[in-house]
């Protein structure tokens, strides 16, 4: 095999993969620049985004292995430092929705397939939820009103990954948000937002999850939609445009929210927090959705939280080590460590902004690390933003 | 029309499927609408083996297996209660109900427990109606 990948149009090869015409737009240059920042590559040598890119173009469709297809984490690493800026994950995604039904096992998901089954029910038009269960007493939401507060997978979460406690992620943002004066819209016809389904090749689930949560976000009339979840917000800001054009809202990660209500004295968080605190840039804020600073200036904020920045950090953050739910293995645990190990040099609690970020990392500790770990606590952002609200 | 709910039954080699063995050579009746699923263990019921069953339709979901203490792989059933704990909030959430689902223990020679067992939960469902994700579907 040569290193000289044809860097043609298209149209030159009609049989050519159209996965790749996503590819071609930009055209790698195989430098290779993306083999060595990828984290998958760090743990497992054999793993290299510019070889499936020329395995792609030299073999044409069939040439890219399953294992190549789903150890890739989506975290856009490569995408970060190409050159020429071939989006490498949007290709994968292309080429995991080619391949999803020629696949032996239907469900990629490593915890069974449970958030699969969960998201093509809830694809379902006529699904009657209950899910507002967790919000509990003493918290303020609405059915009508000028923010909406998009819980994501939230009320889902804790049933299988009991160790996290996601829901308080939900109370906080409520929390901080009643202190504001703003009354959220808690929606029962709230779907997933397809974040995994899209990432795992399965267009059709995807579709039906977008248009649902489109029909019920605008009824509502609202003008805002904030959300605590990396993942709901670089789709809903990002890629539910491409399906159902604009959604007549404004998307905020809750991080820019906060932001915006501590700038304008709006919410006062007073109460010391005393902690020495790190961040991990989440893949989907950070690398697909371009927010870095509105969780700094958040961190910067609280009172009596001292702020170190970890080595690789925004563009060149660590992955969790999990995209999507379909990828966990060995490799992902030396990932894990790696990352961890870097956090736990700089502070004794590692801030994250997205709760599969938290449950990733918390999991980890709470399993079996490969080396023994320093003391070290998974915190999501707002549950620490309200720790500092009188 | 009476409603006539279809179960699926998840039941361990050793003690839930050997009981509804005994309850048939025993000819002790129980709806036909229950469909027999055999594991090794109930230890392996997954959060995902229930959704899955609502998703297909069923409108109910049965797990038998042995008493505790006298599982034949030690802690499979305690491992069955736990899973079972996991998915209950996810049922409540999508609107089904955690009714819908029972674990139940019944030994090899327990064959009436079994019958008894099944016709109680069949009636269950019976009164709470067919799987609303079926009409959700349409």
């Amino acid at each position: 095999m040569t290193l000289a990948a044809p860097l043609s149009a298209p149209e030159a090869f009609p049989a050519l993969d159209p996965a790749l015409k996503i590819l071609t737009a930009e055209g790698c240059v195989q430098c290779n620049k993306c083999t060595f920042s990828c984290p998958v590559h760090r743990v497992d040598v054999t793993f290299s985004p510019r070889k499936v890119i020329l395995q792609a173009y030299l073999g044409g469709g069939d040439a890219v292995s399953e294992r190549d297809l789903w150890a890739c984490l989506t975290c856009g690493e490569c995408q970060a430092v190409c050159p020429t800026e071939v989006p490498y994950p949007a290709f994968i995604r292309a080429k995991r929705e080619q391949l999803r039904p020629t696949m032996e096992r239907a469900a990629p998901c490593k915890h069974g397939g449970f958030k699969e089954v969960v998201a093509r029910i809830m694809a379902r038009p006529g699904l009657k939820q209950d899910r507002r269960a967790w919000i509990g007493d003493g918290l303020k939401v609405a059915d009508k009103g000028d923010v909406v507060y998009f819980t994501g997978c939230l009320p889902y979460l804790d049933g299988i990954f009991s160790y996290c406690d996601s829901a308080s992620i939900g109370r906080a943002a409520i929390r901080l948000m009643n202190a504001a004066g703003i009354v959220p819209v808690v929606a029962d016809a709230e779907r997933c937002c397809g974040h995994d389904s899209l990432w795992n090749g399965d267009a059709e689930t995807y579709r039906k999850l977008v248009e649902a949560n489109a029909a019920w976000i605008k009824k509502t009339g609202a003008k805002r939609l904030v959300t605590t979840c990396a993942e709901c917000f670089s789709m809903l800001k990002h890629e539910y445009p491409k399906v159902t054009g604009d959604l007549g809202v404004e998307v905020l990660h809750f991080s820019e929210l906060l932001e915006e209500l501590v700038a304008s004295g709006k919410v006062r968080l007073t109460k010391p927090v005393d902690l020495q605190v790190t961040y991990q840039d989440p893949c989907r804020l950070g690398r697909h959705a371009k927010e870095y600073d509105a969780p700094r200036a958040v961190l910067k904020a609280i009172p009596g939280v001292k702020f170190v920045e970890m080595d690789r950090v925004r563009e060149n953050s660590m992955c969790c080590g999990v995209g999507a739910y379909s990828t966990c293995d060995a490799q992902t645990k030396f990932m894990q460590q790696e990352r961890l190990e870097e956090a736990a040099s700089k502070a004794e609690t590692l801030v994250t902004a997205c709760p599969h970020c938290r449950i990733h990392f918390s999991c980890y500790i709470d399993g079996r690390p490969v080396d023994p770990l320093p003391e070290l606590k998974i915190v999501d952002l707002t549950v620490l933003a309200a720790q500092a609200l009188e | 029309m009476t409603f006539d709910p279809a179960i699926a039954a998840f039941c361990c080699n050793w003690c839930g499927y050997s009981a509804a063995d005994q309850a048939g050579s025993a000819k002790l009746e129980y709806p036909s609408g229950v469909r027999i699923v055999r594991l090794m263990c109930t230890g392996m019921m997954d959060p995902y083996y229930v959704l899955r069953a609502f998703e297909r339709g069923y409108d109910g979901v049965l797990v038998v297996g042995c008493h505790l203490g006298s599982c034949h792989y030690k802690s499979g059933n305690e491992q069955a209660r736990d899973q079972m704990g996991r998915v209950a909030p996810m049922l409540r959430a999508l609107g089904l109900g955690e009714a819908r689902v029972h674990l139940t223990a019944a030994s090899a020679a327990e064959g009436p427990i079994f019958a008894a067992e099944t016709n109680a939960f069949v009636e269950r469902v019976r009164r709470l109606g067919p799987n609303p994700l079926r009409e959700a579907a349409r």
